[in-house]
C-alpha cells in the first residue's frame, strides 16, 4: 500500500510514436471531398422526393375534395347522393371511440410505464434477478407489440370484446341466425328501427317520429327481410325504402297477405341483440349504458383501439420517464418520500409533457386507424352520431374508404373531402402536441 | 492509487482564489508561526480551529458507527469503520476518490437502500437508535438526516415548493406557518435576500450556486437533525464554493454536518473533525486541526501534504 502511495517517476514517451502515426498511403482528399459531395446529393435528392410527392398528394386531394366540402358534409349522414353526403356520424363515431380510447388507454399506459420503470426489480439476490429478467422479457415484448399490424388487434377484439368468447350468448354478429319471426296483421305496432339499404351497406335511417305504415310488403322469413329492400310508406305520406328491424333484435317480418301495418318507430333505437343471455345494464339513455357482449360498439371500438395504442403509449411514458434524471429521484428520496411520493411529486410532473407529447401523437394514430375497427364492425354506416357506449358507430376512414370504392368519381371527391377533414384532425392534435410539450416545459424551465 | 493531480489542482485554485475572498479566515501572518508544518493547509485548519465557537470541549455523539462494514455486491467497500460522529459539530471525510467516504455517507441515511446490491454488516446509530435493519421507518430516518448532493438537484418547481417539499410531507401546516418556515429555512440558507422577490419562479432559474443553497434550504427545512453534505461545492465555482462554506460553518450551531470532500482546504476550513478513508479503511480521524498539522499516520500526512491524489 504504501509503494502505491510513494512517488512514481513520470513514464516515459514511448519510441517512434510520431513515426507511426505517419505510416501508410495519405488519403486522397479529393476523393474523399467527392464522397462528401456525392452523400449531401443523394441526401437531398430523397428528402426532395418525399416532400413532392407528399405536395402532390396534398395538392390531388385539396384539388378534388374543395367541391364537396360543404356545411353540409359536416352536418349529413352519409347518402347515396353525393351532393347530400356528409362526414357527420363519422366524425362524432371517431370522436367518440378515440376520447374513450384515452380514456381507457392513458391511465393503463402511463400506470403500466411508472410500474416498468420506477418500480423496476433492482436485481441483486436470486429472487430479484428472476423479477429483473421478468421485467425485461416484458418489455421486450411490449416493444414487439408496438409492431403488430393493428388487424391484428382487430381480431382480438373481435373476440374479446365484440363476442366477448361467446359467454354472454352471441352479439350482433350472428343475430340473424337467432332470430324470431314476427308475423304482423294489418294494425298492429311494433317498435322498430328503419333500415336503409345504401349500395353497399345497411344504415339505420335518420330520425322519424311517428308511426311507421308498412304500404308494401313480399317477404315473409326473417333473413330476406333483412337481404330485400321495401318500400314503405311513413305516416306522414312520404314514401322510403328500407328493412325492418325490431327493438329487440328480431327482424320484423310481414305476412304477405298483410298489406299495411302500423309499426311505432323510436328514432333513439339502438341496434338491438338478439340473444337470450346478453346482460344490459343501465338506461339506455344514458351514454354508460352498458351490454354484454359489446358487439360492434362504441365501447368495443374504443377497447380495440387501446390495445392498439397502448404499447405506444407505454414506450412513450417510458421514455419520458426515464428522461427525468435520477437525482431528482434521489433528493425527493433524500427529504423522506415513499416511493410513490417520489413518483407522484417529483418524477410524473417533470415527465408530463414528455408523456402528454406521446399520448397525443397516439390519439392520432387512433384516429386514423381504419383495420380494427373494420373488424370490431364499425363498418355498418349509421346516420347519426352516437348516443351511449353500446351505440354502433361509424369512423372517418371507415367512411373515406367506403366512399374510395365506389364506382362513381363524385363519390370520389366526397372521399378527398373527408380526407382533408380527417388531415385537418390530424394536424390539429399534433399542433396540440407541440404546443401542450412547449407549455410544459416553459414552466418547468 | 495515482489518482492524478486533480484534487491537489483544484486545491490550489481554490486556494488561490478564495483565501482574499474569506472573511473569516485571518491573514496569513498572524498565525503563521502556530501551525505545526508552516504548510498552507495547517495555517487555515489552525485559523478555523481558533475562530471556532466552543473550541474542543467536550460533545455528545449524533451518530456512531460501529465496526461496519460495507459490500458492493462482491466488492468490499468498507473494512471495519467505527468513528463518532459528534452533534452539532462538522465532520469532514476525506481521501482519495473510491475510498469508499461517500458510501459510508449514503449508509447514513440509507441511500444505498436504492442500490440492490449494496449491503452492510456491522452497527450504525443515530441518538443510540440503530438505523440499520428492516424494521427501521426510512422515510422518518431520512426526515433526521437530511442530505445534500454533489450536483444541485432542485425540483422543477418554483422556490416556495422546492422547500416546502419536505414539510409538506411530513407535516400539515397553514398557509402562513409553511411561509414563515419557507423564509426561515432560506435565511438560515443564505439565499433569502436574493430570492425574497421570486418565490414562485422557478427554481431551475437560478445559478448552480443558489441551487445548491436552495437544496441545502430544502434539507434544513425538514428540520433534520444531521445534514449530509457528499461534496456539496465541487460543481460550483470558487465564489459559490465560498458561500457554501460559509454556510456550512453558520449550520454548525443547529445542526450536525458530515461533509464529503475532495478538497482538503474546505476540509480545512470548515470541519471540526476529519476522518481520512483510503482503500475502505479508515486510516486516521480526529480533530481537524489535528489531522492537517500533526497527523499519526503516513498516509494521512502524504494525502494531506498532496503528495498522493
Amino acid at each position: 500500500m504504501s509503494s502505491a502511495i510513494s512517488n512514481l517517476p513520470p513514464p516515459e514517451p514511448a519510441a517512434g510514436f510520431g513515426e507511426l502515426a505517419n505510416c501508410g498511403v495519405p488519403r486522397s482528399a479529393s476523393w474523399r471531398t467527392l464522397k462528401n459531395r456525392i452523400f449531401l446529393g443523394i441526401c437531398i435528392v430523397v428528402t426532395a422526393i418525399s416532400v413532392l410527392l407528399l405536395v402532390v398528394l396534398l395538392g390531388s386531394i385539396v384539388l378534388q375534395g374543395t367541391k364537396y366540402l360543404t356545411p353540409s358534409f359536416f352536418n349529413n349522414p352519409p347518402s347515396r347522393k353525393p351532393a347530400l353526403a356528409g362526414f357527420m356520424p363519422a366524425i362524432w363515431g371517431s370522436v367518440w371511440v378515440c376520447f374513450f380510447c384515452m380514456v381507457i388507454a392513458l391511465p393503463m399506459g402511463v400506470g403500466t410505464a411508472i410500474f416498468l420503470e420506477e418500480y423496476k426489480p433492482r436485481g441483486g439476490t436470486l429472487w430479484g434477478g428472476l423479477l429483473k429478467r421478468g421485467h425485461s422479457f416484458v418489455q421486450l415484448n411490449i416493444r414487439n407489440l408496438a409492431g403488430v399490424p393493428s388487424i391484428v388487434y382487430g381480431i382480438i377484439g373481435l373476440t374479446c370484446f365484440v363476442r366477448m368468447f361467446g359467454v354472454f350468448g352471441s352479439p350482433n354478429v350472428a343475430m340473424y341466425d337467432s332470430m324470431r319471426v314476427l308475423s304482423l296483421k294489418s294494425g298492429e305496432s311494433v317498435q322498430a328501427t328503419l333500415v336503409e339499404e345504401t349500395d353497399t351497406a345497411y344504415s339505420l335511417m335518420s330520425p322519424l317520429k311517428g308511426p311507421l305504415t308498412i304500404a308494401k310488403s313480399d317477404v315473409d322469413s326473417a333473413r330476406e327481410v333483412y337481404v330485400h329492400t321495401h318500400h314503405f310508406e311513413l305516416a306522414d305520406g312520404r314514401e322510403v325504402e328500407g328493412k325492418l328491424r325490431s327493438m329487440d333484435g328480431t327482424l320484423i317480418s310481414i305476412d304477405p297477405g298483410a298489406r299495411k301495418a302500423n309499426i311505432e318507430f323510436k328514432p333513439s333505437d339502438v341496434r338491438a341483440y338478439a340473444s337470450e343471455n346478453a346482460i344490459r345494464l343501465g338506461n339506455p339513455d344514458t351514454f354508460f349504458f352498458l351490454r354484454l357482449p359489446l358487439g360492434g360498439s362504441v365501447l368495443a371500438g374504443a377497447l380495440t383501439l387501446a390495445l392498439v395504442v397502448l404499447p405506444t403509449i407505454i414506450i412513450a411514458a417510458s421514455e419520458a420517464l426515464r428522461a427525468v434524471p435520477n437525482s431528482l429521484r434521489q433528493g425527493a428520496f433524500a427529504l423522506g418520500c415513499t416511493r410513490w411520493q417520489v413518483v407522484s411529486k417529483t418524477v410524473l410532473p417533470s415527465a408530463l409533457p414528455g408523456i402528454m407529447t406521446g399520448s397525443i401523437l397516439a390519439v392520432s394514430r387512433a384516429i386514423g386507424e381504419a383495420a380494427p375497427l373494420l373488424v370490431v364492425g364499425g363498418f355498418l354506416f349509421i346516420t347519426f352520431a352516437p348516443r351511449n357506449l353500446m351505440s354502433d358507430f361509424a369512423a372517418m376512414p371507415l367512411q373515406i374508404y367506403n366512399w374510395a370504392q365506389r364506382p362513381q368519381e363524385e363519390f370520389h371527391q366526397v372521399a378527398a373531402s373527408g380526407i382533408l377533414v380527417l388531415l385537418s384532425v390530424l394536424l390539429v392534435f399534433n399542433f396540440v402536441a407541440i404546443l401542450v410539450r412547449q407549455l410544459f416545459q416553459r414552466k418547468l424551465s | 492509487m495515482n489518482a492524478g493531480t486533480v484534487p491537489l489542482h483544484s486545491a490550489d485554485v481554490t486556494m488561490t482564489e478564495v483565501k482574499p475572498l474569506n472573511p473569516i479566515v485571518p491573514s496569513n501572518g498572524s498565525t503563521a508561526p502556530a501551525a505545526g508544518s508552516g504548510s498552507p493547509l495547517s495555517r487555515i485548519a489552525h485559523d478555523f480551529a481558533k475562530m471556532r465557537l466552543g473550541g474542543e470541549d467536550a460533545t455528545t455523539t449524533s451518530i456512531s458507527i460501529k465496526k461496519f462494514d460495507a459490500w458492493y455486491g462482491a466488492f468490499q467497500a468498507l473494512h471495519g469503520i467505527s468513528l463518532d460522529v459528534p452533534k452539532k459539530r462538522v465532520t469532514a471525510f476525506i481521501g482519495p476518490s473510491g475510498c469508499g467516504k461517500s458510501t459510508l455517507l449514503r449508509w447514513m441515511n440509507r441511500m444505498n437502500d436504492l442500490i440492490a446490491v449494496a449491503r452492510c454488516e456491522g452497527e450504525i446509530t443515530h441518538d443510540g437508535q440503530s438505523i440499520l435493519g428492516r424494521k427501521i421507518d426510512v422515510v422518518e430516518l431520512r426526515r433526521k438526516v437530511g442530505m445534500v448532493f454533489q450536483k444541485p438537484n432542485p425540483f422543477p418547481k418554483s422556490i416556495f415548493d422546492n422547500i416546502a417539499f419536505g414539510p409538506r410531507l411530513h407535516r400539515r401546516m397553514s398557509r402562513s406557518d409553511l411561509d414563515a418556515l419557507v423564509e426561515q429555512s432560506l435565511r438560515q440558507a443564505a439565499l433569502w435576500d436574493e430570492v425574497k422577490d421570486r418565490l414562485q419562479a422557478s427554481a431551475l432559474g437560478l445559478s448552480g450556486g443558489q441551487q445548491q443553497r436552495l437544496c441545502i434550504a430544502r434539507a434544513i427545512a425538514s428540520n433534520p437533525e444531521v445534514v449530509l453534505m457528499d461534496e456539496p461545492a465541487s460543481a460550483l465555482d470558487p465564489k459559490s464554493t465560498l458561500r457554501i462554506e460559509d454556510l456550512i460553518r453558520e449550520l454548525r450551531q443547529n445542526y450536525t454536518i458530515v461533509i464529503v470532500t475532495h478538497n482538503m482546504q474546505q476540509a480545512a476550513r470548515v470541519s471540526d473533525q476529519t476522518a481520512f478513508f483510503f482503500e475502505g479503511r479508515l486510516i486516521e480521524f480526529g480533530p481537524t486541526l489535528g489531522i492537517f498539522t500533526n497527523p499519526r499516520e503516513k498516509q494521512t500526512e502524504d494525502y494531506v501534504s498532496g503528495r498522493f491524489g
